[in-house]
């Protein structure tokens, strides 16, 4: 009976003593994690003082000043160290939270915090990305200003093409830290398509009938020197036919026993040698008679379409 | 061939022109102005002078009407560059050169000689060479 009686009060003292092997269990954890943020803030502080001060004394703001960001900053208080001391300030909180939490294992804040952490560099590149395509921007702009300012849309198409390459460079970054893309993409596409588009039917098009008659031109011109080249060699055979015709001795001649040793002696004045395609009179005599004029005939026979 | 006095033809008598650049027709208007130059414009002078050579003349044109031409119309600069660089070319082979005007004796021209000056007046009948 007395043991009966005795129950309830071992059932409390062993629940107190779960309770306090609990507490024993969860305090070291509690009291780690609550270290870990602390030392992770004094070393987050002692960091971002110690970058701005070194930022300072190299002179980083000097090599910022540089590019667009001064005048973006000259309105607010902070100088670009301070912002650089800043973002590794809060990069040390957010490793420290980090292990904090770990020490639990697995728990939804960690995820949470781990997937922040891994963000973080996409979101890095992006701002880089945007940076440098404001960078090239403006310096198209004032290439093509100092370029085409005379003209009177000079500065339009200067401001277009910065505009464009700030345009390209918001979408690469947004495509790049995972925001809208199902937005962003289709709309870059439309735009590219319709400038390929507009220069395809507006230059292409329109080059058409120059370059036709541009072709009519040089084929006219290939025809008429390929004609030219034709007629050159027909009557450089015939040239050749005909100085060997009378190059070589007549056959019939007695006058010539020793033919066919042609010679460049031997059509002289008075002995008739024609060459097969002449007409008649290869040389021509001094005589009393009056010279008549003989009409040209082609001399029958002969073929003249060679 | 653009030189200002006209070449020494035995020279260049040796050097084979079928190559389509001689077709051309400012290398065939050369050729003829540096033929004239050289061998027609004298004759022809001369056959101004003397009806039998200039009737002499006329028949080698009409033969050479029919040879390269349709026989009516004159030749074109190609085709009469042509037929006078094939006369020379085949008499450089026969050891045969084109003689300068003043080393012609008329009288006893050959016939090779009557021909080119035959070019020549087609050529200023063309009005590609004077």
């Amino acid at each position: 009976m007395s043991e009966i009686l005795a129950t309830p009060s071992v059932d409390v003292q062993g629940a107190l003593s779960d309770m306090l092997r609990a507490v024993l269990l969860f305090l070291p954890k509690a009291l780690l994690f609550v270290l870990i943020l602390v030392v992770g803030f004094i070393v987050a502080r002692v960091l971002r003082t110690f970058t701005n001060r070194i930022l300072e004394r190299v002179g980083f703001d000097r090599w910022v000043e540089r590019g667009g960001i001064r005048s973006a900053l000259a309105r607010t208080r902070y100088d670009a160290s301070d912002l650089v001391a800043k973002l590794v300030y809060y990069a040390v909180l957010l490793f420290a939270l980090q292990l904090a939490f770990g020490v639990w294992g697995p728990n939804p804040v960690s995820d949470l915090i781990s997937g922040v952490v891994a963000w973080l560099p996409k979101a890095f590149v992006a701002i880089v990305i945007v940076v440098v395509a404001a960078a090239i921007a403006s310096a198209i702009k004032d290439l093509v200003t100092g370029a085409l300012g005379g003209l009177s849309y000079g500065r339009l198409l200067a401001n277009l093409a910065a505009y464009f390459i700030i345009g390209l460079g918001v979408i690469a970054a947004l495509n790049q830290i995972g925001v809208a893309t199902t937005v962003t993409t289709p709309v870059l596409i439309a735009v590219l398509a319709t400038i390929a588009g507009i220069l395809i039917v507006g230059v292409g098009g329109g080059l058409v009938r120059p370059m036709q008659a541009r072709w009519e031109q040089w084929l006219d011109r290939a025809a008429s020197e390929s004609q030219a080249i034709a007629e050159h060699a027909k009557a450089y055979a015939a040239g050749q036919r005909d100085m060997d015709a009378a190059m070589a001795p007549a056959p019939a001649d007695p006058a010539y026993a020793h033919a066919g040793a042609p010679t460049a002696a031997d059509t002289a004045v008075g002995q008739p040698v024609p060459p097969p395609s002449t007409t008649t009179g290869p040389g021509y005599r001094i005589s009393d008679e009056p010279t008549q004029v003989i009409p040209p005939t082609p001399p029958p026979g002969r073929d003249t379409t060679a | 061939m653009s030189t200002a006095a006209p070449p020494p033809w035995h020279l260049s008598s040796l050097r084979v022109t079928s190559a389509p650049g001689a077709a051309r027709r400012p290398a065939a208007r050369q050729f003829l102005t540096d033929l004239a130059a050289l061998l027609g414009r004298g004759g022809l002078a001369v056959a101004a002078a003397t009806p039998g050579l200039l009737a002499a003349i006329d028949q080698h044109a009409a033969a050479i009407r029919d040879t390269i031409g349709d026989g009516w119309r004159v030749p074109g600069a190609a085709a009469l560059a042509g037929y006078a660089q094939g006369l020379r070319d085949r008499g450089a082979a026969h050891l045969w050169e084109v003689p300068s005007a003043d080393q012609v004796h008329w009288p006893t021209a050959e016939w090779p000689v009557l021909r080119l000056v035959a070019v020549c007046a087609l050529a200023r009948q063309a009005g590609i060479a004077t």
